[in-house]
């Protein structure tokens, strides 16, 4: 067995710097929430290390690094000043869900290069990919042209629509553990004639599992794939190299260091052998076509999509099954692109999904010719029954309808672009209500739907909402509101960065009665407040507030705020 | 006030109809329905909630199919809320499988606050928002919510729409049978426009109040509409509303009067508001 690993490194923010350009070059880092912990930071971009953010760190120590500007809050982003180093850091969250699922998508995208592509979730957060390339060296000439290929793909940014490219270190040995160990640690290597290194970041041990006691011996303990408390224990017992631990009688390692040690050394070794479990397991939906010539024109490209998902739809009908997840692969020579579409209902009407593919697919750039197409349902469900209607719409035909809208919607622009809102309970307005997405999502649609974002927020630690086939499309569970909540206390508007004002009040912690914003000055005719809102010590920097709804002279409404610390006044929202 | 003769929803009025104001009146009713092909005359006009702001309509009410402007003055005007309380209103209306329809929103702005949305009785079960980061997209996603005839309404706050487009829009409209509400600022009021009917929503203020803290009601806001244009009806109305926030309710809060303003032909284009006005007789 031969396999390649794929080390992905701060995985996290590669993938944020992927989906969000703007935030490249400048300090960006991710923390999440821990009941115990509290928010703590878990990534950070380069530019963020430097300025002193470490994973780990609590977010309140991390923003302090943000310098003294009291005036802005301190998650904004100030005008941009070119390096980026004199920005703010912008701290985001973790989004895990997000995660898994571009690394999915990568995984989809390497299976060009092998058949079996697997994720590795052994140090919590999936971010490495394990290909098994057994006997594939031929294919490409040998299998250090394989990993030149998939270095260079990657460097070139093949994976993601925009070319940016991913960062990834590579990988080539005989057992899992031993690819694993070595994409991450390779730099641990001696020089050594047997070891090979086709490109940059990327390591072939020869075939042979004689040579990998060997070879591994420097590589650190934590190459083992255990845990991180049995990692600190083997330190301060002065075992930090496999070698030395691999010295030690097995039998005492499971008595003192339980069996997951000793488990990880065999495979490792090669002497237990490991199953790769594939992200994609192999599916009876799908139909494919091969081009004669290589096809340029897009009629041609697109009647050929529609013959396919005509043949998928009526193999999907027969098993009385609906797709929920489609995706369509179209190879160009080497390189290709995919189209995924995630669809609200299961459906096997090929118009359309032919119609939300090409809505992706007209807008996409191929990089050559099409040598060949294929389409497969990933997911599916049962389907819902209808009765056909003889004469006419009738309002029966609504839920279908408006779960085609929200297909649309999403397929065109993406599925966190369709959304409804949640409530959450919570003291700071932007962080009480969440957008949940409405289109089946590409993990699964049948089990705990991901990827819910905070508004004003765009990651969030995704919560459980368990969707199923329904014969009408539920927009979503109906949250309470609580009955405080009317129009007349939250604005339609709520700025993300709320604006200076300069405010005139009689008293220093008296109520607004004149205020000036954007060169305009307003007098207050009305005011009700004040609404004290605070926030919590554990959430970083806590919010201590006064809120006040307006209403000017000329009978327009607005949502002001006195900032408890300093008694600055700020333009929260607008009663639009 | 005597009810104008050339208005085609006149039912009853105290003198008898000339032959040719009834011909002039059936031939506005032709145009009417051969402009608005794809609105059902058939069913009734949806209300707004409030009488008086039907009456401002030339259906004395919003039919399925139409376009509606709703511009606003000023910054905290109010022009948002009325014509999101109105999309809530539509909905209601128009229940499919036992609830309210769907509403689907758009806005220009990062800062919508969709919890304020649901505070005015959006069905959070009927509810799509839509958020994009182009105008393309953005145009491109509210001419296919027009389009389905599932959606019951369409909120959508955006301010520059090319006339091609418009007209786009309008026809999306009458396809899908929507209401379409469209929240845009007033100084796009002098462009061309393809709405059925476009508003202008200023806030009323008054004097200031002596100086108490209030909890956490408000005494609902008093705005005042002035309908611009009309496809089919008299422009220059206006009508004061009082918008009760707590108990979400529109009211009138005066008796409309006619403006001085000179009636509007038909034709949208703003050239034709400098035509030499038709006196009353």
């Amino acid at each position: 067995m031969r396999v390649l690993a794929l080390h992905l490194p701060n995985w996290p923010i590669q993938r944020l710097l992927a989906a969000r350009p703007e935030l490249r070059g400048r300090p960006v880092a991710l923390y999440a929430e821990s009941p115990r912990r509290g928010e703590r930071v878990v990534a950070m971009s380069d530019v963020a290390q430097r300025r002193g953010v470490r994973a780990g760190m609590p977010l309140a120590e991390a923003d302090s690094l943000n310098g003294l500007e009291m005036a802005n809050p301190p998650r904004s982003i100030p005008v941009a000043c070119g390096s980026g180093f004199n920005e703010a850091i912008r701290f985001l969250r973790h989004d895990p869900p997000a995660d898994r699922a571009a690394l999915t998508q990568l995984a989809l995208f390497c299976e060009r290069f092998s058949p079996l592509v697997a994720s590795d979730d052994s140090q919590g957060e999936p971010c490495d990919l394990l290909l098994d390339v057994t006997g594939l060296g031929r294919l490409f000439q040998s299998e250090e042209n394989l990993v030149r290929l998939v270095s260079e793909t990657m460097a070139q940014g093949a994976a993601n629509p925009d070319g940016y490219p991913v960062i990834a270190r590579l990988a080539i040995a005989d057992t899992v553990g031993a690819a694993w160990a070595l994409a991450r640690f390779s730099q641990a290597l001696r020089s050594n004639q047997q070891i090979t290194r086709p490109a940059k970041d990327a390591i072939l041990l020869p075939p042979g599992r004689e040579h990998l006691r060997r070879l591994l011996a420097p590589l650190p303990v934590a190459g083992l794939r255990i845990a991180e408390e049995t990692v600190t224990l083997l330190h301060e017992l002065g075992v930090t190299r496999i070698g030395e631990l691999l010295k030690l009688p097995r039998r005492s390692l499971a008595a003192r260091f339980g069996e997951q040690l000793p488990r990880r050394i065999a495979q490792l070794l090669g002497e237990d052998e490991e199953c790769l479990e594939a992200i994609r397991p192999p599916t009876e939906f799908f139909a494919e076509h091969d081009f004669e010539h290589p096809a340029t024109r897009p009629d041609a490209i697109a009647a050929a999509l529609e013959d396919m998902m005509t043949r998928l739809a009526k193999l999907l009908e027969k098993k009385g099954q609906g797709a929920t997840r489609l995706v369509t692969r179209i190879r160009c020579g080497d390189a290709g692109r995919d189209i995924h579409v995630g669809l609200f209902q299961p459906t096997a009407r090929a118009d359309h999904w032919f119609e939300l593919t090409n809505m992706q697919l007209a807008r996409m750039r191929l990089p050559a010719a099409v040598t060949s197409l294929s389409v497969e349902a990933t997911l599916t469900a049962e389907l819902c029954e209808r009765q056909v209607e003889l004469f006419g719409q009738s309002s029966r035909d609504h839920p279908r309808r408006l779960a085609e809208l929200v297909d649309r919607l999403s397929s065109r622009l993406g599925r966190e672009a369709v959304t409804r809102p949640v409530f959450r309970h919570d003291a700071q307005p932007e962080r009480a209500c969440d957008l949940e997405p409405l289109a089946g999502n590409l993990a699964a649609t049948h089990s705990s739907g991901k990827g819910v974002r905070r508004f004003f927020r765009k990651t969030s630690g995704g919560k459980n909402n368990v969707k199923g086939p329904k014969k009408e499309p539920d927009l979503g569970r109906p949250r309470a509101l609580p009955g405080w909540l009317n129009p007349s206390v939250r604005p339609l508007r709520i700025l993300e960065d709320p604006a200076p004002l300069t405010v005139i009040a009689i008293a220093p912690h008296g109520p607004p009665m004149q205020f000036s914003f954007h060169n305009r000055h307003y007098r207050v005719a009305e005011y009700w407040g004040p609404e004290r809102i605070e926030t919590g010590w554990w959430r970083g920097r806590s919010l201590r507030r006064d809120y006040y709804r307006v209403q000017t002279d000329r009978g327009a409404r607005f949502w002001i705020f006195r900032r408890l610390c300093d008694r600055t006044w700020f333009l929260q929202g607008v009663f639009e | 006030m005597n009810p104008c003769p050339f208005s085609a929803t006149a039912s009853s009025h105290s003198w008898p109809i000339s032959p040719r104001e009834r011909e002039i009146a059936a031939l506005r009713r032709e145009v009417r329905t051969i402009e608005g092909a794809g609105q059902s005359w058939d069913e009734p006009p949806l209300t707004t909630g409030c009488r008086e702001l039907d009456n401002l309509f030339a259906e004395k009410g919003l039919r399925r199919g139409s376009l509606i402007e709703w511009l606003s003055a000023e910054p905290g005007g109010g022009a948002w809320s009325l014509s999101l309380f109105i999309a809530c209103q539509m909905a209601r209306q128009s229940p499919s499988g036992g609830r309210d329809g769907a509403v689907a929103m758009l806005a220009e702005h990062n800062d919508f606050y969709p919890l304020a949305a649901l505070a005015w009785g959006a069905d959070p079960q009927r509810l799509i928002l839509i958020h994009t980061r182009h105008r393309a997209d953005r145009l491109w996603a509210l001419d296919q919510c027009l389009r389905c005839p599932a959606v019951a309404a369409v909120w959508a706050a955006v301010d520059a729409i090319d006339p091609h487009t418009f007209r786009r829009l309008q026809l999306a409209a009458e396809e899908g049978g929507v209401i379409g509400l469209l929240v845009r600022d007033a100084r796009v009021r002098d462009e061309p426009s393809w709405s059925h009917a476009q508003l202008l929503v200023r806030p009323l203020g008054g004097p200031r109040q002596p100086e108490r803290v209030r909890e956490r009601t408000s005494n609902g806001r008093r705005l005042q509409v002035e309908l611009l244009r009309s496809r089919h009806g008299v422009a220059g109305q206006t009508v004061e509303l009082t918008l009760d926030d707590v108990r979400r309710s529109l009211s009138q809060a005066e008796v409309p009067h006619q403006s001085k303003t000179p009636i509007t032909n038909i034709f949208h284009h703003p050239r034709s508001l400098a035509r030499r006005p038709i006196a009353y007789r």
